[in-house]
């Protein structure tokens, strides 16, 4: 049975460079959300397995989605932070709030690779 | 035609931008130990004659602000001007590890930390390396007064906005990168070379 | 490369290179003659120990924040203007202590895409920061002439002013003076009269006594009370009279357009006609003590000392009024006296005297310490003025805060 990803992120460029660095043999089906907000509808439609989320996004950014997803009862996905903000403490912060892994931008194939890898995913 | 014409060429663009954004405002915490906060790139394609306007409204401060100009060159060549509200400059000295410091240069260091990384990473996905010139004070002033009345020796420009500011301090900076006339083709050029790679 | 390094030993700015530890790996000639430290001297050993005086922690920062982040970084002469005690290279023209430098920081990747060494490129910048020296001193001395003709003009017109004032109160006391005499004529005429027509009634009560009618007469028109009071009334207004006289007078002499050529003039009787223009000044607050030597008659523009010796008067009443709490009073002393060379006024008071921390800017234009209204801070730099460069004279005070204030006036013969 495919996967079901949840890609979040406010460019379009930037959620089709993440669809395309993801492992080519993974069987998937991708949705796409361009905020927060937009990522907990389609959460609340459908469970995601994995969310891969960035950081800076307009309406409702990153950190406020990994605050309001810890808070609820639905099934927790597993959310890994792409992220241009490559700060440590960003990092910190994220994984603090329940992310589970940290791949800086612009991503690879081979560093989302790793992190899928690192949360148990493949 | 125009680079923001069309969306996936000013998406990709944005992005580019927020992932130089992201290493400067990395170099910004690593220097000074603090978490820098980063907002979402604006870009807009203004002409000269609308230049006051437009930076007025990216920028949106009332009150003097001090602002600090650095020029950067290759293929492209263009300047960047980091714009700092007053209010928020005072004791900043206690960020840098050394005595003796003046509010001047502590505004051209972070000045050329911000613009060498921003500006740097972003030209360095474009495959391009750039030389930097040294970083210089405009001066303090209103906003309105920043380009004054005299003519501008360009036509049109890309200007890309980006702010960073220091949790628990006054502090904030917003950073105007200019790309003019000649530039904005390169620049258009090296975007499309990256979209075109995406495809492929 | 031996190409390179030849053209690195001819470039007129200095270059050179430290690693990770800020060892020395790269000198050129320019370093070298600069400093004084030969390439042998200084490659393989410590920057800072090499160079004890240069501003090591920031120094540190500035490679450090190179090295972390591989960018360029940049330091001005504007902020940091030696950082390196190089000697100027003007050796004949001279004109500046050290030579002023801007450095640029730049960041040598090793093969594994770090940092391996920065590359410092120091540049003489002093031609440029003598030249803004240059620029900056001209134009401090442009805004220092430009305030100093402001405040000429300032002053002018302030003197101008007064000049004007003081025609105008000449001109009015001229017409003033024309009824006064006729009033006052007209007032001792009624005084004689009355006491003529007193005597006539005295001479008809006598010639026609009739006890009854009399009685009656002279209760209808109260004569005795009339006998009694006019002749008072009469010597009040003629009293009052008298010193509305001597007021217009003295405003007359005071007011005296400054004549071109000085004259002569008697000090003393300046120095009564300002006490009586100025009683309102210091009436409520001060008793007048005056000590009036025998001086010669001095050369000189008379309603411009009028003015000086104003100004010291109401400085003196508004010392005694910020010293005394009502009704208690001070005392202004008026001393007049000469030497063989000047003739000396000085006025004293036992008033607040002056503090310390503004005794030496009194006489600046603009200097005041009165609220607004009170004082425009012009009047000292103004009767400076008028006693220094008008008669070569000179204005000088002592004072004790708490004790009061004397000035002396020095006008030479």
């Amino acid at each position: 049975m495919a996967t079901p990803i949840l890609v979040v992120d406010d460019s379009a460029v930037s959620r089709s460079i993440t669809i395309r660095s993801l492992p080519r043999d993974w069987d998937v089906t991708v949705t796409q959300a361009s905020n927060g907000k937009e990522a907990l509808i389609a959460l609340h439609q459908r469970p995601h397995a994995v969310v891969l989320l960035d950081l800076n996004m307009p309406v409702m950014d990153g950190y406020e989605f990994l605050k309001v997803v810890n808070h609820w009862s639905l099934p927790r996905p597993t959310v890994i932070v792409l992220t241009g903000d490559i700060q440590p403490e960003a990092q910190a912060r994220v994984k603090q709030l329940g992310a589970r892994a940290f791949v800086k931008k612009p991503v690879q194939p081979l560093n989302l690779l790793g992190a899928l890898k690192e949360c148990g995913l493949l | 035609m125009t680079l923001l014409d069309e969306p996936m060429r000013s998406d990709a663009l944005a992005e580019l931008v927020n992932i130089g954004m992201g290493r400067a405002g990395d170099s910004l915490a690593r220097l000074f130990n603090t978490f820098i906060q980063l907002s979402i790139p604006r870009l807009e394609l203004v002409e000269s004659t609308q230049i006051s306007a437009v930076t007025a409204a990216l920028v949106g401060t009332a009150g003097p602000v001090i602002a600090v100009r650095q020029a950067f060159s290759s293929r492209i060549r263009g300047e960047a001007i980091a714009i700092y509200p007053a209010a928020g400059c005072d004791s900043l000295a206690d960020l840098v590890g050394y005595p003796d410091v003046t509010s001047d240069e502590l505004l051209l260091e972070i000045t050329n930390i911000l613009v060498g990384a921003c500006v740097g990473a972003l030209a360095a996905q474009f495959g391009l390396a750039l030389s930097f010139s040294p970083p210089s004070i405009l001066g303090r002033m209103n906003l309105p007064e920043l380009f004054g009345t005299r003519p501008l020796p360009w036509q049109r420009a890309l200007i890309a906005e980006i702010n960073f500011g220091i949790v628990d301090r006054a502090f904030c900076c917003h950073l105007l990168t200019f790309w003019p006339d000649a530039s904005i083709d390169v620049l258009l050029r090296a975007v499309d070379a990256f979209l075109a790679r995406l495809e492929g | 490369m031996d190409t390179a390094i030849t053209t690195l030993d001819h470039l007129n700015a200095g270059v050179f290179s430290v690693d990770t530890e800020l060892v020395i790996v790269r000198w050129n000639q320019f370093m070298a003659s600069h400093s004084g430290k030969s390439v042998d001297e200084v490659i393989g050993r410590d920057l800072f120990a090499c160079f004890p005086e240069l501003p090591e922690r920031w120094l540190r920062w500035k490679l450090r924040s190179v090295f972390l982040l591989g960018a360029f970084a940049f330091s001005s002469w504007k902020q940091r203007p030696h950082v390196f005690r190089f000697p100027h290279n003007r050796p004949l023209t001279g004109g500046i202590d050290f030579m002023c430098q801007d450095l640029a920081f730049l960041p040598v990747t090793a093969a594994d895409g770090t940092v391996g060494s920065v590359c410092v490129l120091v540049t003489d910048a002093t031609d440029a920061a003598l030249s803004q020296r240059a620029l900056y001193d001209a134009h401090s001395r442009l805004e220092r002439e430009v305030s100093e003709r402001r405040r000429i003009e300032d002053e002018l017109q302030i003197s101008h002013k007064l000049e004007a004032v003081g025609q105008l109160a000449a001109g009015i006391a001229h017409e003033i003076n024309t009824p006064i005499q006729y009033v006052t004529d007209s007032v001792s005429f009624i005084g004689e009269a009355f006491a003529e027509m007193r005597c006539i009634v005295q001479t008809y009560r006598q010639a026609l006594y009739d006890g009854t009618r009399r009685m009656a007469l002279e209760d209808n028109t109260d004569l005795a009370y009339l006998e009694q009071n006019v002749p008072a009334a009469v010597d009040r207004a003629l009293m009052g009279l008298d010193r509305v006289a001597a007021l217009v007078r003295a405003m007359k002499e005071f007011g005296q357009p400054s004549l071109t050529a000085k004259s002569f003039a008697d000090l003393n009787r300046a120095v009564t006609t300002t006490l009586t223009v100025a009683q309102s000044e210091y009436k409520d607050v001060a008793e007048i003590e005056l000590e009036f030597g025998d001086v010669p008659e001095v050369e000189c523009h008379i309603a411009e000392l009028n003015q000086v010796f104003l100004q010291l008067i109401v400085n003196a009443a508004h010392a005694i009024a910020d010293a005394h709490v009502a009704p208690a009073r001070g005392t202004i002393r008026i001393k007049t006296w000469c030497d063989a060379d000047a003739v000396f006024i000085s006025v004293s008071d036992n008033g607040t005297g002056i503090p310390a921390p503004i005794r030496n800017r009194i006489f600046e234009p603009f200097f005041t310490t009165k609220p607004v209204g009170r004082g425009a801070g012009q009047g000292l730099a103004i009767a400076r003025s008028i006693i220094v460069d008008r008669h070569a004279g000179s204005l000088t005070f002592e004072t004790t805060t708490g004790r009061g204030t004397i000035f002396l006036v020095r006008l030479p013969r």
